[in-house]
């Protein structure tokens, strides 16, 4: 993973990160074996629960594999992907909070929830709790904009691809980001450090 | 203290040691996804009149990943390379993206020969489904469970076995709350096998009414209720049993 904030570097990038404008043969094996990873993660990123992160993957990958053949891609293959997977992500979200209200609330209590959580939160490392804590105070679409540039490294144009805006905006929206990561960082550290 | 830049970029590289998916979750996903374009499982299409990448974009997905693997377990064994079968884009109707929209039998689909520039899994073959087996989810579950159980797993102590059977109802409750009412049937249908004389037997047959009825198996929800309720008349948990199924 490309780690870049103040002055994205160049990087190696594959053959599907470099592919053109234009028309594009789809290789479904090859696009899943090459950005399954980027898929997983960034769902996550976005605020799937890890329960939910195979069948949100699954969605994402049947949307691509429906495409197939020849098409015309307006960006990389990876921006397109992004552009999928974070519909996907809002869908689960909607899905999520509409289920939590109106049915699946009054489950809550058939199991102590923190029965469960210790081991989950192990498996998945203080740093990552850490930073989905982060990603999730962020705005919409400041995260989109850190998480494609600061996280994957992309280029602006190809993020600018990914997110359809404007390069202006999309760093606008990056600054924005990086200021407001700061800032909940410095908090949840203060937080942190207040605590006996 | 200030937070640098630096900083986050260690938060970063720190969080990315557990950012990635393990090589179970990548096989399962691919598996999942075969299985589904094997039977020709309809994606939907929502608002799908736009044209394009656009359009595709604008298309969500309704396949419950795990109506997809367990067909994949039922069906896996038998064949060796995926069956390239694509519906008709312009015959099929779109499936309704309701939650109680429940995955059919297959769509009658279209084998056709793919296209030259897409590499297929090799051979490939064309591989008669076995009707009976994939008609319904629940058929493709009843297949699927042997496969999906342990068959040596140890036994526990009673503790832990009550904190592990706590700790996997837990999971069936987060893909509840996650709206993945498949994946909890799918779990509950392991760890019904896995704890036969487990302790929260009532909760797991509570928990499964519920999950029927969100996955919209109103008949399968309906009988599970009935057997709930004769099981479990004093149970607490009978009124929002009974109460499961009242969005329908």
């Amino acid at each position: 993973m490309a780690l870049a904030l103040a002055a994205p570097e160049p990087r190696a990038e594959t053959e599907s990160q470099r592919q053109p404008l234009g028309e594009v043969a789809l290789d479904f094996d090859a696009v899943y074996a090459e950005h399954f990873a980027f898929v997983w993660r960034n769902l996550r990123r976005l605020g799937v629960a890890d329960s939910s992160l195979r069948d949100a993957a699954q969605e994402v990958f049947l949307v691509v594999h429906r495409r197939g053949g020849n098409f015309e891609l307006r960006g990389t293959i990876r921006s397109w992907i992004y552009s999928i997977l974070r519909r996907v992500a809002a869908a689960h979200h909607r899905k999520s909070q509409r289920l939590m209200v109106e049915q699946f609330a009054p489950l809550d209590d058939l199991v102590d929830e923190t029965m469960a959580n210790p081991e989950r939160h192990a498996e998945r490392g203080q740093e990552l709790s850490q930073l989905l804590a982060l990603l999730a105070l962020l705005d919409d679409d400041k995260r989109d904009a850190l998480l494609l540039v600061d996280l994957e490294g992309m280029s602006a144009p190809e993020a600018c691809l990914a997110l359809d805006v404007n390069i202006n905006t999309l760093y606008a929206r990056l600054r924005a980001a990086r200021q407001q990561m700061r800032r909940h960082f410095e908090e949840q550290r203060a937080s942190d450090g207040s605590q006996p | 203290m200030t937070c640098t830049d630096e900083d986050l970029r260690k938060l970063y590289r720190n969080a990315a040691h557990f950012e990635q998916p393990s090589r179970a979750d990548h096989l399962a996903v691919r598996r999942a996804i075969s299985a589904a374009t094997a039977v020709g499982i309809s994606t939907v299409a929502a608002g799908a009149s736009a044209s394009g990448v656009q359009g595709l974009l604008a298309q969500l997905v309704a396949v419950k990943f795990s109506t997809g693997i367990l067909i994949g377990a039922a069906i896996g064994t038998t064949i060796s390379a995926t069956a390239y079968v694509v519906e008709s884009r312009m015959a099929a109707p779109s499936v309704a993206t309701a939650p109680s929209a429940r995955p059919g039998p297959p769509l009658p689909g279209r084998r056709i020969a793919p296209p030259e520039r897409v590499k297929l899994p090799a051979p490939v073959v064309a591989v008669e489904l076995p009707t009976k087996s994939v008609s319904s989810p629940a058929e493709a579950r009843a297949m699927a469970r042997p496969k999906t159980v342990a068959t040596a797993l140890p036994t526990p102590s009673d503790a832990d076995g009550l904190m592990e059977e706590s700790a996997d109802l837990a999971r069936v409750q987060a893909a509840l709350s996650q709206g993945n009412a498949e994946t909890a049937i799918a779990l509950l249908g392991e760890q019904r096998a896995k704890f036969a004389s487990g302790k929260l037997t009532e909760e797991r047959a509570a928990a499964e009414v519920i999950a029927l009825c969100f996955a919209g198996r109103y008949e399968q929800a309906s009988g599970a209720r009935s057997r709930f309720v004769a099981r479990y008349p004093g149970s607490p948990l009978v009124k929002r049993v009974n109460e499961s199924c009242k969005s329908r």
